[in-house]
């Protein structure tokens, strides 16, 4: 691995890190608004950002609270599979919608199974952020990317 | 609002448990959380409880540190507990219009709300104990053995140790942007949930660009450094299993088992 890989991955997962520091209060739980997971887009543009965002969301959850052991493993490895989904589908609207779903439904059977909430209520709420997250984050910040990149 | 930051919640000390190699502690909360869910009966929990309190006690952390970690949770606790008390069907014995308060609902409210507190106080103490460094350290020997399937160990860890050096960093140029963005009248703070999130753009545009060029210039640092990955890297602490870790794994193997014989014949 180059070592523009390796240090490119570190400060994302860094960036990740910190704009969920920054939000900490409406970051965790049922009902959360990451605003890091805006990033979760990245993909399309950085291939970089697959393992960078792992990380980030790997010591986020480790360092900054949440539900310990096994929202560090699972959350980080649903983030792993959906940032590869969307950067293996970027040209397609599927790279968008992929860190929204999965997160949907991984996140929501875990809360259900060790805090007991209700599934589809819990499926609804993630959804409901994740959504708003890329849509309002992650679509404007490619965006913009993109066009600082053909400069 | 930036100035005192702490990265992760590590306390120094030197009780038994801080001494414990991070390799020791990581698998022994992977045990624990097994053992929590193998269990499902009283005498489980009670043995489960006990040792939350022996280990938390040992590891000389002050409580109010303990319980701190359990702040995020606050709500969600809260929300499992009452949740389950009204939503599950059986015998009732408390009503008040639509809310329906069951036996089974109780116990399962308790049970879930126990077990998830457990959960976290326990492995909070992984964090809380062992500083962020040791930490990678010890996930990378314990990823070791998977290089021949192709785990990138020392990759995975020299990352994130790259991020835990920039945190700080970014997060002083994160204040810098930001003031900047006031300055020319950028919205942080107002709006409803959709505004403030499209308020964040100004704000991660011009900091994506800046901690690619950190990239950029940390990657040419280490190669004019003739870094090249770990083969034949050496350290300057190693870490060294000791008959303690030896002790303590052995312990957290007998409360799986424990776990597991209180699930079939207790």
């Amino acid at each position: 691995m180059k070592a523009i890989t390796i240090a490119r991955i570190g400060i994302i997962a860094a960036l990740y890190f910190i704009i969920t520091y920054f939000l900490l209060p409406i970051s965790f739980g049922a009902i959360q608004l990451r605003v890091a997971e805006g990033l979760t887009v990245l993909p399309i543009l950085y291939p970089e950002s697959i393992a960078g965002l792992f990380i980030g969301v790997l010591l986020c959850n480790a360092l900054l609270g949440g539900l310990g052991l096994v929202d560090v493993v699972v959350g980080s490895l649903t983030t792993l599979v959906a940032a590869y989904i969307s950067y293996r589908f970027r040209h397609s609207y599927i790279a968008y919608l992929s860190p929204i779903i999965l997160n949907a439904f991984i996140i929501s059977l875990y809360l259900h199974l060790l805090a007991g909430l209700p599934y589809w209520l819990t499926v609804l709420s993630i959804g409901t952020s994740q959504a708003i997250v890329v849509f309002a984050i992650g679509y404007p910040l490619i965006w913009y990317l993109r066009r600082y990149r053909e400069r | 609002m930036l100035k005192d930051i702490t990265i992760g919640q590590y306390i120094p000390g030197d009780s038994l448990i801080h001494l414990l190699d991070p390799r020791t502690k990581i698998l022994g909360a992977m045990a624990f959380i097994l053992a929590l869910f193998i269990a499902s009966g009283p005498e489980g929990y009670l043995i489960l409880t006990l040792f939350s309190i022996i280990i938390i006690i040992l590891s000389r952390i002050p409580t109010s540190f303990v319980l701190r970690g359990l702040k995020p949770l606050y709500y969600i606790l809260a929300f499992t507990v009452l949740l389950n008390f009204f939503l599950t069907p059986g015998v009732e014995i408390w009503r008040w219009k639509f809310l329906r308060l069951t036996e089974e609902g109780l116990r399962q409210g308790l049970f879930m709300g126990w077990r998830l507190l457990l959960l976290v106080l326990t492995t909070s103490l992984l964090t809380l104990t062992s500083s962020p460094i040791a930490l990678t350290d010890g996930i990378e020997r314990l990823l070791n053995p998977f290089k021949t399937i192709g785990v990138p160990a020392h990759e995975l860890a020299m990352m994130m140790t790259i991020a835990l050096r920039f945190i700080p960093t970014l997060l002083e140029e994160t204040d810098k942007i930001m003031k900047a963005q006031m300055a020319r009248g950028a919205e942080f703070e107002s709006g409803n949930i959709v505004q403030r999130a499209k308020g964040m753009v100004p704000l991660l545009v011009p900091l994506f660009i800046s901690a690619f060029r950190r990239a950029d210039e940390l990657a040419m640092a280490m190669e004019a450094r003739c870094y090249r990955g770990g083969e034949g890297r050496t350290r300057m602490k190693q870490l060294e299993m000791k008959k303690r870790d030896y002790y303590a794994l052995t312990l957290m193997g007998l409360l799986v088992i424990f776990a597991i014989y209180e699930r079939l014949c207790l």
